[in-house]
């Protein structure tokens, strides 16, 4: 289809640099809608991967090995929930804050608890979209993500 | 957002009575609203003395933070099995 060439020419020229990437989204955005909203599954642009759903929870899933006894496990925790319980963060004394700060720092953390600002705490949230912790053991397998 | 409506309640264990339990959250929210309009004066004494001392906003971040928690916990979910063992633990908040 010519607007998928066009669409492609658009990233080809944004790949060389010789259009910015603000360019290059009014042009897509220009582009018929049926096509210009569909994803090729080729390129990424920075627009499109801001624009990702906010994960809506937090997985935390155990399974034992074959030969295993262990227990297997399956927890779902809604994000919304450790959003309100971020946010419980504020009434720390200032004191125990200053400790959480320096326990922090000292494993290479420089989070500052009485500096997170809801923006950045939703921000962090988003993020937590790429999240995704696999662990091997000899008798069970974890695994956390956010979905 | 809505507070869970519904607790689902599942103990299954090998040679035990199994639980299967749906507890019906809906009643315990109607519950605490009236407990807490039966003690709202004394609600309102305790909130003005907080803000005498200068911890208002303090109990105004708790109490909003507390809604915010107990209206969240819709979604979790804790599953804990043993195939081997045919043990089972479900607590679905719905």
């Amino acid at each position: 289809m010519g607007t998928q060439e066009d669409r492609q020419r658009i990233l080809q020229m944004l790949a060389k640099g010789t259009i910015s990437v603000e360019e290059a989204e009014q042009l897509l955005s220009s582009l018929p809608s049926g096509t210009a909203s569909a994803t090729s599954g080729t390129a990424d642009t920075q627009a499109s991967s801001a624009r990702k759903a906010p994960p809506k929870y937090l997985r935390v899933v155990v399974e034992p090995k074959a030969g295993s006894d262990n227990d297997r496990v399956n927890i779902r925790v809604p994000m919304q929930l450790l959003r309100a319980g971020a946010k419980l963060t504020a009434l720390l004394p200032d004191q125990a804050r200053t400790q959480i700060n320096a326990k922090l720092g000292e494993k290479g953390i420089n989070l500052d608890l009485g500096k997170l600002s809801p923006e950045d705490l939703e921000s962090l949230m988003n993020e937590l979209s790429e999240l995704t912790v696999d662990v091997d053991g000899k008798d069970e397998t974890v695994r956390i993500f956010c979905e | 957002m809505i507070p869970p409506m519904l607790l689902r309640l599942r103990i299954q264990e090998p040679g035990e009575k199994n639980v299967r339990l749906w507890i019906p959250l809906f009643l315990l929210w109607i519950f605490l609203a009236v407990i807490a309009i039966v003690l709202s004066p004394f609600l309102v004494v305790i909130a003005l003395t907080l803000v005498f001392f200068a911890k208002g906003r303090e109990l105004l971040i708790f109490l909003k933070a507390l809604m915010e928690m107990l209206a969240s916990l819709r979604g979790v979910r804790i599953d804990v099995s043993n195939p081997k063992r045919t043990s089972k633990v479900l607590i679905d908040l719905r």
